[in-house]
């Protein structure tokens, strides 16, 4: 297993620029995911790695040596595709063993290793199918056996998982993760999915229009996302805004006044901010409280627009102004639709950004 | 009757019409190609031949050099259809999967070649290839030929090769696989349909062709079966229908059997992209 070094990298399709500037590095037994909207170049960054798209500008090296100019022969690499691109005309087994085959290795060795891998993927019973029989899940298997059979420096997956039904989903999640672990493998894991994003990565590369808008590990991005569109990319229902500015009130205290809202917030002890200052305050539906009319401090009124109860959270979507923020809550919630309602927002948990800058305060 | 017999009832009842078009120039031809001479110029016309007379393919084959003439196009048309496929499949490559500038242009291209007819440059042929001495040569109409139906090749294969996902390919690559073993290995078994069907068409192509090889291949015998069919007619005192007839039937029987025999190919590699 090897480290994987990207720096300035540049890719440029004619005059259309979709990566500019990215700069990522994959530490050695590492599990890095690539998230990001559709289109930004994830797929792309990937594809670069593998060597099936050249490099524009910058620097990609493998295990500390520079592959800008290598074929993707020669990098070492194991790639899973979102389509799974088995060899339709090969058996289960004749897919896992191709490249072992390819570099000449003894019959009875590639037997071994490609039942070693069936085994550990729970593919023994399938080896002599061809891919037109085999499901979508098995075939996503055939396709991690391939990757797995020979020991390559690194991973590489393209949302492997995007065409499975949600259940065989999550199951996969939990295994590739394993697989990682118990091969000590470094991985670079594409996806659009939040979910899988969090729950599998060592850490998160959070990617917006070919540039990177943050990287770390998946609570850091929770917690303390950079900026405003790594505060809405993750995490869901996802985070409520509001914009606002700060002001002074009679005491001579600063406080956050929301737009939208009459009574003002107390201000999160940032240090860093001044009266009238504008900003986007941020808050995650998990984290604002329904309280009674007795409490008066640091509460929002809002009337409630509609509720969804999933069973074990109830989903509020509630208004004040023409600002709609979404509440979840773990308490079952006795109310109807045009109630009115009090929210506390916890100061400790607010999220604030600069209006210009979009960055987090 | 259950209700899938009769539907297939009604299409045959259908399609009788284009069946009997179809097939009574075979039945004719069969009929004549196995009377005798002197039962063909009875006054009372009869399908069914009074004993089937064999005599017309003997003396097709052993007095007027048929077995040659069948030889000469078997010759070239296979030389032309190895000849295309050699260049046709990788330029059907190169357009389906390298980035190359003009692309589109190069396409058009070989769509206007198609719309000029052979027989406007036959003139211009038949001086070069005098030019180069190889009137009589056959391997002269192999390149005509095989320049004449790449272009048609180059398009089709193209079109076959746009379907095959290139992830494919690029698995094969990361697994460590050279273009060239990929391309072995991964790609050509799964165009093979494509490749059949366009090789089938050059072959058919090349096999029927007359004005070409009545210009490049003047010697009786270079000539190919089409050529040789029409010369058989030349008599001048009477036509011999039933040797011209015994003549046509084995110049088309081999390629209907080649067509019937690779059908479901056919089938698979016409519906392009259908293949999954
Ligand atoms: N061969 C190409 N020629 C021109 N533009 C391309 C090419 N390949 C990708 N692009 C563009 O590059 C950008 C990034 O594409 P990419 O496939 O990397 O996105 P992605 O982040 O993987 O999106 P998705 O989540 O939809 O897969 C897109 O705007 C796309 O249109
Ligand atoms: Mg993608």
């Amino acid at each position: 297993m090897a480290a994987i070094e990207i720096s300035k990298v540049v890719k440029t399709f004619g005059a259309v620029k979709v990566l500019d500037g990215i700069d990522v590095e994959v530490k050695d037994r590492e599990f890095i995911v690539l998230v990001g909207p559709s289109g930004c170049g994830k797929s792309t960054l990937l594809r670069m790695i593998a060597g099936l798209e050249s490099i524009s500008g910058g620097q990609v090296a493998i295990g500390g040596r520079r592959v800008n100019e290598v074929g993707p022969q020669e990098r070492d690499l194991a790639m899973v595709f979102q389509s799974y691109a088995l060899y339709p005309h090969m058996t289960a087994a004749e897919n896992m063993g191709f490249s072992l085959k390819l570099r000449n290795r003894p019959a009875g060795e590639v037997r071994e290793a490609v039942l070693d891998a069936a085994r550990r993927l729970h593919l023994t019973a399938l080896l002599d199918r061809y891919p037109r029989q085999l499901s979508g899940g098995q075939r996503q298997r055939v396709a991690m056996g391939r990757a797995i059979v020979r020991d390559p420096s690194a991973f590489l997956f393209d949302e492997p998982l995007s065409n499975l039904d949600a259940k065989l989903r999550a199951h996969m999640r939990i295994e590739i993760r394993q697989l990682h672990d118990a091969l000590g493998a470094t991985s670079v894991y594409v996806t659009h999915d939040q979910v899988e994003a969090m729950t599998m990565a060592d850490r998160i590369v959070v990617m917006n229009a070919g540039r990177i808008e943050q990287v770390g590990t998946p609570i850091e991005l929770f917690d303390t996302p950079a900026n405003l569109f790594v505060a809405g990319f993750l995490g869901a229902p996802t985070m409520n805004f509001s914009g606002g500015a700060v002001v002074r009130d009679d005491a001579g205290e600063l406080r956050i006044a929301l737009q939208v809202s009459p009574r003002t917030l107390p201000l999160p002890d940032t240090g860093s901010l001044d009266e009238g200052a504008e900003i986007v305050l941020g808050m995650r539906p998990q984290h604002i409280e329904i309280v009674g009319e007795d409490v008066q401090d640091g509460v929002i009124d809002a009337e409630v627009r509609a509720i969804e109860q999933t069973g074990c959270e109830t989903n509020l979507i509630v208004a004040f102004g023409d600002v709609e923020w979404t509440i979840q809550s773990h308490h079952r919630v006795l109310a109807a639709t045009g109630d009115a309602i009090r929210l506390r927002l916890d100061p400790a948990r607010v999220h604030l950004f600069d209006k210009q800058t979009e960055k987090r305060l | 009757m259950t209700s899938k017999a009769r539907k297939s009832l009604i299409c045959w009842g259908a399609l009788s019409p284009i069946v009997v078009v179809i097939l009574f120039p075979y039945a004719t031809m069969l009929s004549t190609a196995l009377k005798h001479k002197d039962e063909i110029f009875t006054f009372e016309q009869t399908w069914w031949p009074r004993e089937f007379y064999l005599g017309n393919f003997a003396d097709l084959l052993f007095e007027r050099g048929f077995g040659q003439a069948i030889f000469n196009s078997l010759y070239i048309s296979v030389g032309a259809t190895l000849l295309s496929s050699a260049v046709a499949i990788p330029a059907a490559y190169a357009l389906s999967r390298l980035r190359m500038p003009g692309k589109g242009a190069f396409r058009n291209y070989l769509l206007i070649t198609q719309m000029i007819s052979p027989i406007v440059l036959i003139i211009g042929l038949f001086r070069m290839f005098a030019y180069f001495g190889m009137i009589n040569d056959p391997h002269a109409l192999i390149i005509a030929h095989s320049a004449f139906y790449m272009a048609f090749a180059v398009w089709m294969l193209q079109s076959y090769f746009d379907t095959i996902p290139k992830d494919l390919e690029e698995a094969a690559w990361l697994d460590g696989a050279s273009r060239t073993r990929a391309f072995i290995s991964v790609f050509l078994p799964l165009c093979l349909p494509g490749v059949a069907v366009t090789a089938l068409f050059t072959f058919v192509n090349s096999w029927n062709e007359y004005a070409m090889s009545l210009t490049m291949l003047r010697d009786a015998s270079s000539q190919t079966a089409p050529v040789k069919i029409a010369f058989l007619t030349g008599t001048l005192y009477e036509t011999e229908w039933n040797i011209i007839m015994a003549a046509t039937l084995m110049a088309t029987v081999p390629v209907a059997i080649i067509f019937a025999s690779i059908q479901n190919y056919l089938v698979r590699g016409l519906s392009l992209g259908g293949v999954k």
